[in-house]
């Protein structure tokens, strides 16, 4: 069960925020600090009041990244009604999603050795490694189960979020604290997402036919989910249960997506949701904007759901931008959203339609429509797919 | 856990002596400031877990106190005969770091 969320964006730092911004169709987007030169425009987190008050010990151990997953926790657990340290808490785990480690820390390193002729931070190595997000968030709220990072690039918190799922499922833990992290604005990762020509000059507009790529965004999101027996036991309802994962690999291209390795993971989370295409009601898409993601996204739903059933399908890429391993952590709290409101959020930024991207992606407007079960969608460079289902208790 | 840091420590002659007094004044500051205490109470005898430092601010005690001094702090924590557990140890350690001069 999803018994609470928690967000820290571009698009707000609270779950009402995030959503209004989700539903008007406006994130905040502005030149990057740390690399002034560069003409294009990220997502990032400018709001630093998630850093007040947390129970860390000293923000200096912090990296971005690990303070944005802090700060979502503590967020998470409180939208649940639990306590923060957590209670039980052999019984909670931490399974968070990260791409890129702490990358402030590692470039500030390669500045100081590089070019300043200094020897690095002393804490480069444990503000700098992957994992230390979910170590932070684990003192943070004395979570004491198993706690891990799973890494699948842009996919990183949708595998986060099943593999604590099912941790769940298999009797492990009671809670696990799930989702992503990623604080990748710096200058050597952004001179990088540029080389790649993938990135928009302009603004993030998923399957529209002027969409002109991704636009790079930071954040984290955090789902605290819960066995039925352990929200039972507690007088807990939540409504949304976390259903169904589904997860593959293309074996393909390193940069090109395939429909067949998308549609693979899209039903296997039906399946392990135990639910059939026809069921979906809405997905949130991966819709990162760029040309080839967004046809070979509309040609795995088609694949899935046939052409003349697919459900309307919504990227909320072009509010919060492209969080990387925080992205399916993120559109995982907004499909959460979504059905706790009944309200699908839209494509924002949706301007002329595609033929090859012929969905219904609920462009520009949000729409009040039934939503008992949905989907939520990642898929990452290196051909790496997941899936989450989520569904309405009773529905 | 006590000790007399007088005897041993580096710092006999007037111009160490200025720089223990320095050092000793430049580390409380930092630990301080890291660990939101009072500095007012502490002595050389006082132990470093009573000011409220933990594992990786004592590193990043050293790391501050290298920047300040511009020297190298010889210091390693797997070695068991180097002691860090007063402040004491830490002014001994920084002290004899900069007396022996500036790194490079």
């Amino acid at each position: 069960m999803v018994a609470g969320v928690g967000v820290i964006s571009n698009a707000g730092i609270t779950p009402e925020a995030f959503w209004d911004s989700l539903v008007a169709g406006e994130g905040h987007f502005s030149t990057p600090k740390l690399a002034p030169g560069l003409s294009m425009r990220v997502g990032a987190v400018e709001d630093e009041t998630h850093l007040q008050g947390l129970p860390v010990r000293s923000l200096a151990a912090l990296d971005r990244s690990g303070g944005f997953a802090v700060a979502a926790a503590c967020r998470a657990l409180a939208d649940a009604g639990m306590r923060c340290p957590v209670e039980d808490p052999e019984r909670v785990a931490v399974v968070l999603g990260n791409g890129a480690g702490g990358q402030e820390a590692i470039e500030a390193q390669y500045r100081r050795v590089y070019l300043e002729g200094k020897k690095p931070h002393p804490l480069t190595i444990v503000r700098g490694m992957v994992s230390g997000c979910a170590s932070q968030v684990s003192m943070a709220c004395g979570a004491q189960g198993p706690c891990f990072v799973t890494s699948s690039a842009c996919a990183s918190s949708t595998h986060a979020l099943g593999v604590a799922a099912s941790l769940i499922r298999a009797g492990v833990v009671d809670v696990a604290i799930a989702g992503g992290t990623e604080a990748f604005l710096t200058e050597g990762s952004l001179l990088s997402w540029e080389a790649m020509k993938i990135v928009s000059r302009t603004k993030c507009r998923p399957f529209s036919r002027t969409r002109d790529g991704l636009v790079i965004s930071e954040g984290a999101g955090v789902l605290v989910l819960e066995s039925e027996d352990h929200a039972r036991a507690r007088g807990a309802r939540p409504e949304i249960e976390l259903a169904g994962f589904g997860s593959s690999a293309d074996a393909g291209d390193l940069l090109q997506p395939s429909a067949d390795g998308m549609r693979r993971a899209i039903l296997a989370a039906l399946r392990d949701a135990d639910l059939s295409p026809g069921d979906i009601d809405y997905v949130n898409a991966h819709g990162t904007g760029t040309r080839s993601n967004d046809i070979t996204e509309t040609e795995a739903m088609t694949r899935v759901f046939g052409r003349d059933a697919r459900p309307p399908v919504s990227s909320t890429k072009a509010v919060t931008g492209h969080a990387l391993g925080a992205a399916g952590a993120l559109e995982a709290v907004a499909t959460v959203l979504a059905m706790r409101r009944q309200v699908a959020p839209p494509t924002a930024n949706y301007d002329q339609p595609d033929p090859e991207c012929d969905l219904d992606c609920i462009p520009n407007a949000a729409r009040a429509m039934r939503i008992d079960a949905a989907l939520s969608n990642s898929f990452a460079f290196g051909g790496l797919n997941a899936t989450v289902a989520f569904r309405r208790s009773g529905a | 856990m006590t000790k007399d840091h007088s005897e041993q420590a580096p710092g006999a002659t007037t111009e160490s002596g200025d720089i223990r007094a320095d050092v000793t004044r430049v580390l409380k500051d930092i630990i301080a400031r890291r660990t939101q205490r009072d500095s007012a109470g502490w002595t050389e005898q006082t132990e470093l877990k009573d000011t409220g430092l933990d594992s990786f601010d004592a590193i990043e005690c050293i790391f501050e106190l290298e920047e300040h001094y511009t020297v190298d702090i010889d210091f390693n924590a797997n070695n068991p005969d180097t002691k860090l557990e007063t402040i004491g140890d830490f002014i001994d350690l920084a002290t004899r770091a900069i007396v022996a001069g500036p790194k490079g």
